[in-house]
């Protein structure tokens, strides 16, 4: 019988790329084929969905860590995605220009909305989920409302713009921008009430605290910076947060834990109270581009650039893997 | 069936006519494989068994970041990695390449490479020449050059293969034009489209026997359509391009399913999926395990391109994200490839080289990237009986140009088509007129002295 040939190799993932940690070979939990710029949970925290820069959106059973669905349709890397508040829907950003509405049940597109000129990389849901808010590299923050059409365009920033918070409160959004910028905008009138200016560089990621008083910052300068969101000073400091950039961002649901994911590749846990340091998560290979907690606080997610999303308990600070599902 | 990568456990039953139809038409530059072995009966049998691996960083690899990092530049320039001692007193190289560190004793280093035309193309990592002002036809590749020179070391077995797959970027997916050296002397491509239809588990004697049909069908067909007369005696060739379609050294090389799951895990697999933004070459280490057993049987070419280097930044990744997820990649590989050519005797007979078309720029962008830079980039050489552990050249303080001894791309090449017996000062090709070429420019670009 003929001899078997084999001239095409299967997509076997990657091995080992830092010869010096084994933990790196064969990972066996979720990851993309390139780098996942945002995770989300569902509101009911059975799922998460994960955006990358191979254009697609996969959502992950959590029970099982297994991917359920993966929405195509973005002509091009998806940089942020959220959940709506009732876990009905999905909203996207893309470097192909757009922000996509999904269905989650059953996992289809449901609309694009159109309008910014570049890169879309931010994205965040009001909470009470009518409006859409997106920052993109052509320096705007738009607000959309869900169902489609644009409500406001924000302009101030002078600079690309590379992250967007709603206040829990609503009534705010707060967007980070290369100017080294934050701005926080009124949300029903799109009108800036506060600039804040503290960073020496790029500002990456922003989050509110839970009772909306307080925003936090972090940035290329390597710092964390805290902000009384109503006066928009700033009333603590972090320096030297990471090693590298401050990436990403997140405040725990009860308000006691901030989360941060950095350009060194760890994810650093703080005291959001005192701002120390509780924990540093060891795991990823290169920059954290988002971290994430669950609805119940107990578990954080993250995603990374070296194409991988990772699974964390809080609490204890351990990785959550496959075989412990 | 997929005409693209594909499972090799995959049972073919459900073979199509199309596909067998495929089968004759071997991504060959175009050309059949009776073609082919046509023009390997031609060209003679060479004696030696001397060979090239080119491993082609498609899109310009940071050669700041990699081999000759600048500690003392101003941060924008100096970048976010470290350099890290070697085990050669006085060489280092970036912290992510720890594995080359170890045996840079065995590797040598061009920091000095200029001539770039500053193409996004492997054209002139593949020929040496530029792209600008070709003769008729077209500059020839390394490979085909070789192939045209010395022919297959055995019948069946083609003296230059192509392992790089078609990519978006069609520039880079260029494994090696023949040039004014004609199709006879293209690269078998084994990776491109409706090559996978080579596959032939599962099939029934029947069906090999319908598809020796439809080949027989399709080349009629081509040497209806061929008014040159190349296809004279296409019978005698077809036979032996179906003994490659079913039993050959060829077919069992390229079933990396052969080899120990130990030494495949030790090259580190890797990814069939294009890398960075999607339009290059895939970080796919079993590419390096390929070359290697390719090599062992007798050919003589083996180009490759491996993953995307063209790092401008954000929001694709900055230049030092995307190169965390390259460099041990490729550290892993290379040195892989070294060991094991090196474990079965074959080093010495073995050339690698590793490169991009050029550098990138000193300074960092403000998106983290680093855009093209045509005036320096640096190469690395192992094997063949090259000198190791010898950097060559060097650029100035800031990366920006050769300092000293720079050298030219066709210096490179010199020194490849020495390793494999191939003397540029007397060694000439005829182009599409009938007049001699020398290989590279004569009297100006000779072999590096340095290195061997």
């Amino acid at each position: 019988m003929a001899a078997i040939v084999s001239l095409g190799w299967p997509a076997t993932h990657v091995i080992a790329q830092n010869p010096r940690d084994p933990a790196r070979v064969n990972f066996p939990g979720m990851r993309h084929f390139r780098p996942v710029y945002d995770v989300a949970f569902s509101p009911d925290g059975k799922t998460l969905a994960s955006a990358s820069l191979d254009s697609s959106i996969k959502i992950w059973d959590l029970a099982t860590l297994k991917a359920t669905a993966t929405l195509t349709g973005h002509g091009d890397g998806v940089g942020a995605v959220a959940f709506t508040p009732d876990g009905k829907m999905l909203v996207s950003g893309s470097l192909d220009s757009s922000v996509r509405t999904w269905t989650t049940s059953p996992a289809a597109t449901a609309g694009t909305l159109a309008g910014h000129g570049m890169y879309v990389v931010a994205i965040a849901v009001s909470p009470d989920g009518k409006t859409i808010a997106s920052g993109s590299y052509d320096k705007t923050v738009r607000l959309w409302n869900i169902g489609g059409g644009t409500r406001a365009t924000l302009k101030g920033h002078t600079d690309t713009i590379y992250c967007v918070a709603y206040s829990p409160d609503g009534k705010t959004v707060a967007s980070g921008s290369h100017d080294g910028t934050v701005i926080l905008w009124d949300a029903v009138t799109g009108k800036s009430l506060h600039q804040l200016k503290g960073h020496s560089g790029p500002v990456e990621c922003v989050g509110y605290s839970h009772d909306s008083r307080t925003l936090v910052s972090g940035g290329e300068d390597r710092t964390v910076r805290f902000w009384d969101a109503d006066s928009g000073r700033q009333t603590r400091l972090i320096e030297s947060a990471h090693e590298k950039v401050v990436k990403s961002l997140a405040v725990s649901p009860d308000g006691k834990t901030l989360a941060t994911g950095g350009g060194d590749a760890n994810i650093t846990l703080w005291d959001f109270a005192t701002g120390d340091p509780r924990a540093t998560l060891r795991g990823h290979f290169n920059v954290v581009y988002a971290v994430r907690f669950s609805p119940d606080g107990k578990t954080l997610a993250s995603c990374c650039f070296d194409n991988t999303i990772r699974l964390w308990k809080v609490k204890t600070g351990k990785s959550i893997s496959p075989s412990e599902k | 069936m997929s005409g693209k990568m594909r499972d090799p456990n995959q049972f073919c039953d459900g073979y199509s006519r199309r596909d067998m139809l495929k089968a004759g038409a071997l991504a060959m530059g175009g050309m059949s494989l009776p073609q082919l072995l046509q023009a390997e009966a031609a060209s003679g049998n060479g004696s030696s068994q001397k060979s090239l691996i080119m491993i082609f960083l498609s899109g310009g690899p940071p050669h700041q970041d990699m081999f000759d990092l600048k500690p003392e530049a101003p941060a924008e320039i100096r970048g976010e990695f470290n350099p890290i001692h070697t085990n050669v007193p006085g060489i280092e190289i970036c912290e992510h390449l720890p594995l080359m560190a170890q045996r840079m004793d065995r590797m040598s280093l061009i920091r000095s490479v200029v001539g770039s035309v500053g193409r996004h193309a492997s054209f002139q990592c593949m020929t040496g020449q530029s792209s600008r002002l070709q003769p008729a036809g077209g500059w020839p590749s390394f490979g085909s050059v070789v192939s045209k020179l010395q022919g297959s070391v055995e019948p069946g077995m083609p003296p230059f293969i192509g392992l790089t797959p078609r990519m978006k970027s069609s520039s880079w997916s260029d494994a090696g034009q023949p040039g004014f050296l004609g199709q006879a002397h293209a690269p078998f491509k084994p990776n491109a489209d409706g090559a996978a239809n080579l596959v032939l588990n599962g099939l029934t004697l029947d069906q090999l026997g319908d598809r020796k049909q439809l080949l027989s069908k399709l080349d009629r067909l081509r040497r209806d359509l061929d008014t040159s007369g190349a296809m004279e005696g296409l019978d005698a060739f077809h036979q032996q391009a179906f003994g490659i379609l079913t039993s050959s050294k060829l077919a069992d090389a390229l079933d990396l399913e052969k080899e120990s799951v130990s030494l495949r895990d030790r090259y580190g697999r890797g990814s069939a999926e294009p890398a960075g933004y999607g339009d290059a070459g895939p970080l796919l280490n079993d590419y390096f395990l390929a070359a290697r057993r390719l090599v062992e049987v007798g050919v003589r070419v083996v180009t490759l391109a491996y993953g995307r280097w063209d790092w401008h930044g954000r929001p694709h990744g900055t230049n030092f994200e995307n190169a965390r997820e390259h460099l041990p990649m490729l550290d892993r590989g290379v040195t892989t490839l070294l060991d094991d050519l090196e474990e079965r005797g074959m080093l010495e007979d073995t050339t690698v080289v590793v490169w991009g078309e050029f550098g990138r720029t000193p300074r960092i962008n403000r998106k983290g990237g680093r855009d093209h830079w045509p005036r320096v980039s640096c190469a690395t050489l192992f094997g063949g009986g090259l000198r190791g552990g010898q950097v060559v050249g060097s650029t100035n303080r800031l990366g920006e140009h050769a300092q000293d001894r720079p050298v030219h791309f066709q210096e490179v090449f010199s020194t490849l088509y020495r390793t494999l017996g191939i003397d540029v000062n007397t060694t000439t090709v005829r182009d599409l007129q009938g007049r001699p070429r020398y290989l590279v420019d004569q009297n100006v670009n000779q072999p590096i002295r340095e290195l061997i």
